[in-house]
């Protein structure tokens, strides 16, 4: 992931196109978690949605083992490890537990894209738990089923967390 | 009177869209342009079509290696064979992944991942095949690109609709990783001769990755750690800086990528139909 300085002024160029020009494009993509936690793919729109005081954006709401399009799969790519420690949790990089997605890989679900965008932020420390509820029921699509439910919605942008998370529309 | 080299290379792409076949011209003009790595590839194979063979004197460094000659790469192949993509006119290697790596794969990893990295580019692309490229996708370029052999100071985004609209991605920091592990260094100094920024992988939805040599290039890391990333490593698809190439790469786990949409990125002209 980019520096905190480019990605403020990355949010900063799209909030001055937003508040030109109004929410124009397709739908924010996010992806909805078991717990019922909604994740962007897309930090710098929803940030910039946020900036700008847009109070509510289209959303397509993906399932976590939903498979990712070719063409978007080759803009996630893990920078850094994901290890599963002993007690079933998962970090980002460090050097204890067992690694379950290698630096290098490719996602290949809407779930894998949310957590290889996530991990490589430079603002989480090195061995520091995955920031949202990640579970192993999410990686390689071995027991959740009916994997491509997709819902359209809206998320209202007041109060999420900017960038990262959201929880509930 | 003769066309130049671009304007070869945007005639070739219009008749492979439409015919899916390689243009005669263009071996002619690589040739009188001093490419004559990919002129003579590219005769062999308008002479029998895909096949391997091994490359001569002309391709230098990669002199006496097998080498693949089609639009899409072989189905199977080795670290170090080489690829020369008809379409792009570009000669690829295949990157190995390091064997500490490959030691360390799950039984889980072996159903995703692959031996390989990807094939990537064994030069940045030339002004030449951008310029080509531009034409045929209609871009409105709107200032010189570079004066150099290579394309050079094109927006991330540009880098990015050239690399889809062949089907390819731009690279990873794995694929570099994985070429100064396998290769030895002459092939690493003819791949990137100077510590001239590239345009890589995506990094958030409007921003590229800069690669640096001397940090992409970086050995004896950990095969299980990070990648070995500077504090600051991306710019976004507003900028662009002068000096800075591109290439691409065909990530063996993802492969040839499908057009985008109607045409490819928007372009009427399908590179690979």
């Amino acid at each position: 992931m980019a520096d905190s300085y480019l990605q403020r002024w990355s949010v900063g160029n799209v909030a001055e196109r937003l508040k030109r020009y109004g929410w124009t494009g397709e739908p924010l993509h996010v992806v909805g978690l078991p717990d019922g936690t909604k994740i962007t793919i897309q930090n710098v729109l929803l940030a910039a949605a946020i900036k700008v005081g847009i109070q509510e954006i289209p959303t397509l709401t993906h399932h976590p083992d939903e498979p990712l399009p070719l063409l978007m799969a080759k803009d996630f790519i893990l920078t850094r490890p994901v290890r599963e420690l002993p007690d079933g949790s998962y970090v980002i990089g460090g050097s204890d537990g067992r690694v379950v997605f290698r630096r290098g890989r490719r996602a290949e679900t809407y779930g894998e894209a949310a957590l290889f965008r996530t991990t490589g932020q430079p603002g989480i420390p090195d061995g520091d738990p995955v920031p949202f509820p990640w579970t192993a029921a999410m990686t390689g699509g071995t027991t959740m089923t009916g994997g491509t439910a997709m819902t359209g919605g809206t998320a209202m942008t007041g109060g999420a967390d900017p960038g990262r998370r959201e929880d509930g529309e | 009177m003769t066309n130049a080299l671009d304007v070869e290379f945007a005639e070739h792409l219009r008749r492979w869209g439409e015919a899916g076949s390689a243009s005669p011209g263009l071996v002619h003009g690589l040739s009188r342009n001093g490419e004559l790595a990919e002129a003579e590839l590219l005769r062999l194979y308008l002479d029998a079509g895909e096949r391997w063979v091994t490359t001569s004197r002309t391709s230098g460094i990669w002199q006496g290696r097998r080498c693949w000659l089609g639009a899409r790469p072989p189905d199977e192949a080795h670290g170090g064979d080489l690829w020369f993509d008809v379409v792009e006119v570009t000669v690829s290697v295949l990157v190995p992944r390091p064997d500490a790596e490959l030691a360390d794969f799950s039984a889980d990893e072996w159903e995703v991942m692959t031996s390989c990295v990807g094939w990537l580019a064994a030069r940045p692309v030339r002004r030449w095949q951008f310029l080509g490229f531009a034409s045929v996708a209609g871009l409105d370029l709107g200032r010189e690109i570079g004066s150099s052999a290579y394309a050079m100071g094109v927006y991330g985004h540009w880098a990015d609709r050239y690399a889809v609209y062949f089907g390819k991605g731009l690279p990873g920091w794995d694929s570099w990783w994985g070429a100064a592990c396998a290769f030895d260094d002459d092939i690493l100094d003819a791949m990137w001769p100077q510590d001239i920024p590239e345009i890589g992988f995506r990094v958030q939805e409007d921003a590229v990755a800069i690669l640096g040599r001397a940090r992409a290039l970086r050995m004896n890391q950990d095969p299980g750690g990070s990648f070995p990333m500077g504090e600051r490593f991306a710019i976004t698809d507003d900028f662009w800086l002068p000096g800075m190439r591109f290439r691409t790469e065909v990530s063996t786990q993802l492969g040839i990528l499908p057009p985008d949409g109607e045409g490819g990125c928007g372009v009427s002209v399908l590179a690979r139909p």
